[in-house]
């Protein structure tokens, strides 16, 4: 392909990244932000995904196996997590305003400007060849696409120094950082135009390298079981993928890769910039957990399946398969194909360029310049009124010096490492960070003496495990040194410190540096005690969420100041405009007027002082802040009292949420018992209602009759007979229901009277059922009784249980069939109960009525004469006294078929107390 | 479900598969054999993979969807 046309459809491509960037911000700018959403998030969060990805995995997986994929695989399993850490992360970034994780580390430890610069070099050292990885990837991938000799050729060959195409992509991507990164200098501005083209960019790589993969896949084989097929008849391919145990999946090497990419996905510092300081919104984080793994996954699909491709068609030169990606495509004819994926693999290391490059440049003016300049007092004392627009130089001083830097290792040192490693190297450097950062958000015990401790010691021994040997150089000594350890002293040796063998490089690094790091890192922080600023920062940060609900982020100096020095504070370092807006926006928020002349409260200062730290870092803030203020310098006793003070706060809180927690349990239950008492009472006056009415259908009718007897002297005899039989059964119905209501009352209040004996149901039914045989015969009912020889004795009362069997009994005469009346009593010993079954054939009952029998008053009319039977006291009484005597009674029916009533009374159920039986 | 509900769910789910995908359980995932011409170890790697991602997604889709508000 013509250079000409590749580097025509780069800048397009470039250009079309501005395009998305511009169109981000307009819209912003219109109210409607693009960011703002879960899953442009998730794609941010992709640019984890650089060219190492995209071009490394494959060369990884053709050569090293499935091991590769504990890169993406350890960001999966620790995705869970970050509801508990990232999101707590990102709460106190925008609580504290930080703008890096250099920021985030030295704020937590006493915003200290030690550890801020210590965490920057860190930084700096551990992702510069990252950077110029990505360097490397976009110059090889443009060379191969024009076919044209390696650069190194040419420079040997004597060519010059600028026909070096990686220097090139080294200053185009520098402006264009300067371009996305620079344009305002508080960073929590969020640069929505940069998420917006790293998001872009996550689509377009995936889709290329998706591309590529169904290329190979099903172009050039047919389909995964045949490319598998193929490929598993290479002895080497079969050894890597297909043996047991596995070959290429060494256990320690799988965990510890797993574990240094999980902290690499929220600590790099790209990673830190898109998932904490450009979030917008902290519950995003949520839908991340899964969307991003599922990048991961998709993204990685097709490695293997190219790589083996890859390998089959290459079988000659394995050493290339970190091209394989480029090669099978080209290979096959497949210009446009080759091209998008070199766009994909551009837009990977573009993305990683552009946002690793804007966070070290924060943090390395905010964390090492501006320091730097404040204690050298050039700012101090220059009389520049605005010199915001000053540090915005600085950091594109930066910018350009990053990628230089990163020039220089790639065309010094770069060359004869493959992607993954250099990669590798990185992630154990940024590995570091993790104990600071995990116990800072944890551990209030965690102070800045062991953080310096930690890092500083962990850092050295990554230094010596990994990038020393590197840097030696090849020959005799680097072998001597490899091998007999420096200065032939044998436990210093970088790939087995202390003598310990039998691990690689990678996890031999990282076990030592993290071992040593938070080794120290606790030990210290035990062993000494921090200061007052430190005390109140680190109580900031483990407990941002209940301060959040106490609303208790009161600073705790006691400072004063003039509003005029503070204002001009931020003018020089944020510009007099948005100072103005600053100013306005805090006094109309607290409703106050701000005086020039006037001295502001410590509220205000902590404000400006969180403004300032937002551009310039929170180290560098706090001692321009303390160079306004006239500050009583805080004692270690305040601070504490003040912590003291919002720890009972805290408590305060806690203890009233629970307590209004109980309140509501309680008025919860006192509603329940409220409309419970409503119902009784209704239930009462119901009872009330009926128990008159029942009564005053007999008086009315006594009534009547007696007044005729007494009216009409000349009544003739057998009718006055009649009438006065009719007046004694009613009279009989009324002291039957008086009886049976003060029965029930009694049982109901627990003041039955209990005469409690050995009885026999066998006696009771039998006899019982004999009396109602009369009424049986006359009625033509037939009467079938089925009971067994004998029957265990129980306890109860004899009278009761009598006036049991008499109202099942009585109740099954009245409703049976009036022509063929059948009435079946059964009584048997079944399963340590008595059973009584009484079953008639008449008119039933209905569905609706079953749940209410046994309920007061529920009386059955009967369908032919209109008029309900009994009191509808019977079958409650009955109810009661078998759950008396600890039984239970149900029935079963249907409508024109019958009713049968069972009975189940308990053996050998002692009844405790005669006089009160507790109702179940 | 609040979200520091659904974070302790997910600090267990985090312990379950860390423990399955590292070794020994992990072999059980890998080494010798195939399924249509196709390796255990890709296939087996791969579907826990996205099996994991699948209860992610149920979880936190389930719990966000029956209280907003939290």
């Amino acid at each position: 392909m013509r250079a000409w046309v590749v580097l025509i459809v780069s800048f397009s491509y470039l250009a079309s990244l501005f395009g998305v960037a511009y169109w981000a911000d307009k819209m912003r700018a219109k109210g409607k932000s693009l960011i703002r959403n879960p899953i442009v998030y998730a794609l941010s969060l992709a640019v984890y995904c650089t060219a190492w990805t995209f071009y490394g995995s494959v060369g990884r997986a053709a050569t090293h196996g499935i091991e590769f994929l504990a890169i993406y695989i350890g960001p999966t399993l620790s995705a869970p997590l970050w509801i508990l850490i990232l999101r707590k992360i990102i709460v106190i970034s925008r609580s504290q305003r930080i703008n890096s994780i250099a920021d985030f580390i030295s704020s937590r430890y006493g915003k200290s400007s030690t550890l801020g610069g210590l965490v920057t070099i860190i930084a700096i050292v551990a992702i510069i060849p990252y950077i110029s990885l990505q360097l490397k990837a976009v110059s090889t991938s443009f060379e191969l696409l024009t076919q044209q000799n390696s650069f190194v050729t040419k420079v040997l060959n004597g060519e010059s120094f600028f026909a070096d195409k990686a220097f090139y992509v080294a200053v185009i991507l520098g402006l264009f950082t300067i371009f996305f990164g620079t344009r305002h200098l508080e960073a929590p501005e969020h640069h929505e135009g940069l998420v917006a083209a790293v998001a872009f960019e996550s689509i377009v790589k995936l889709l290329a390298f998706l591309a590529v993969g169904i290329f190979v896949c099903f172009f050039l084989f047919d389909g995964f079981g045949d490319l598998f097929s193929q490929a598993m008849e290479v002895p080497d391919l079969h050894e890597m993928y297909n043996s047991s145990p596995s070959s290429s999946l060494r256990p320690w090497n799988w965990f510890w890769l797993n574990l240094i990419s999980m902290f690499a996905i929220l600590f790099l510092p790209r990673q830190f910039h898109v998932a904490v300081v450009e979030n917008t919104n902290p519950n995003h984080v949520k839908k991340a957990i899964w969307l991003f793994p599922l990048y991961l996954l998709l993204i990685n699909i097709f490695v293997i399946p190219i790589a083996l491709g890859g390998r089959m068609f290459f079988p000659a030169t394995p050493g290339i398969a970190d091209t394989y990606v480029l090669q099978l495509p080209l290979e096959n004819g497949q210009n446009l194909l080759a091209l998008l994926v070199y766009i994909g693999g551009l837009s990977a290391s573009t993305s990683m360029v552009i946002v690793a490059t804007i966070a070290l440049s924060i943090m390395a003016s905010n964390n090492l310049i501006v320091p730097i300049l404040l204690r050298t007092s050039i700012i101090k004392e220059s009389f520049e009124r605005d010199i915001s627009s000053r540090l915005m130089g600085i950091r594109r001083l930066v910018i350009i010096s990053i990628l230089m830097i990163a020039y220089a290792y790639f065309s010094s040192l770069g060359q004869n490492r493959s992607l993954v490693s250099i990669g590798l190297i990185s992630f154990v450097g940024v590995a570091q960070f993790a104990p600071s950062v995990l116990g800072g958000i944890f551990w209030r015990g965690g102070n800045r003496k062991g953080a310096i401790a930690g890092l500083l010691l962990g850092f050295i021994v990554w230094g010596f495990t990994l990038p020393f040997v590197s840097l030696l150089p090849d020959g005799a000594t680097a072998d001597s040194i490899l091998e007999n350890g420096v200065f032939g002293w044998g436990i210093f040796r970088p790939y087995a410190l202390m003598g310990l063998e039998g691990m690689d490089q990678i996890s031999h690094a990282t076990f030592w540096s993290l071992f040593v790091n938070l080794g120290a890192y606790v030990f210290v922080s035990l062993l000494t005690s921090p200061s007052a600023l430190e005390h109140s920062q680190a109580n900031l940060f483990v407990n941002i969420y209940q301060l959040e609900r106490t609303y208790q982020e009161k600073p705790i100096w006691k400072g004063k100041a003039y509003l005029f020095d503070i204002e001009n504070l931020l003018a020089r370092f944020l510009g007099p405009r948005r100072t103005e807006t600053i100013l306005n926006q805090y006094a109309a928020e607290k409703g106050i007027k701000l005086t020039k002349t006037k001295e502001v409260d410590f509220e205000l200062i902590n404000h400006a002082e969180k403004q300032l730290a937002g551009a310039i870092g929170a180290a560098s803030a706090r001692l321009l802040i303390s160079s306004v203020v006239k500050e009583e310098p805080p004692k270690l006793r305040e601070v504490m009292e003040a912590l003291d003070e919002t720890h009972q706060l805290m408590r305060y809180s806690k203890e009233l949420e629970q307590k209004s927690d109980e309140l509501r349990r309680a008025s919860e239950k006192l509603q329940l018992a409220n409309a419970r008492l409503k119902e009784m009472d209704k239930l009462k006056n119901d009872f009330l209602t009926t128990v008159t009415h029942e009564l005053r259908t007999p008086i009315t009718s006594i009534r009547a009759l007696t007044t005729i007897v007494h009216d009409n002297k000349d009544l003739d005899e057998a009718k006055r007979h009649e009438f006065l039989g009719i007046v004694i059964k009613e009279c009989e119905r009324i002291s039957r229901l008086i009886n049976q209501v003060l029965d029930l009352e009694k049982m109901e209040s627990g003041h039955a009277e209990w005469n409690l004996t050995e009885v026999d149901m066998l006696e009771i039914v039998s006899s019982t059922a004999s009396s109602i045989k009369g009424i049986c015969k006359e009625r033509n009912i037939k009467l079938i009784e089925n009971y067994p020889d004998s029957i265990p004795l129980i306890i109860g009362d004899r009278d009761r249980l009598v006036q049991v069997v008499m109202n099942l009994l009585s109740n099954a005469v009245k409703f049976c069939d009036h022509e063929k009346g059948e009435i079946k009593v059964t009584l048997e010993l079944k399963e340590e109960k008595i059973q009584l079954m009484v079953q008639d054939n008449g008119i039933g009952l209905k569905k609706e009525v079953l749940p209410y029998i046994f309920d007061k008053f529920s009386q059955f009319t009967d369908l032919k004469s209109g008029r309900p039977h009994g009191s509808g006291l019977g079958l409650s009484i009955t109810w009661r006294i078998v759950h008396l005597h600890k039984g239970s009674i149900s029935v079963e029916s249907k409508e024109n078929h019958g009713a049968s009533f069972l009975v189940e009374l308990p053996l050998e159920k002692k009844i405790k107390s005669p006089s009160r039986f507790s109702v179940p | 479900m609040t979200i520091m509900r659904i974070g302790r769910v997910l600090a267990a789910l985090f312990f379950f598969f860390g423990i399955l995908l590292n070794f020994p359980l992990i072999q059980l995932f890998t080494g010798e054999g195939e399924w249509m011409g196709i390796p255990k170890s890709y296939l087996g790697i791969f579907g826990l993979w996205l099996f994991m991602i699948l209860i992610f997604a149920f979880v936190i889709e389930r719990g966000s969807g029956s209280n907003n508000s939290s």
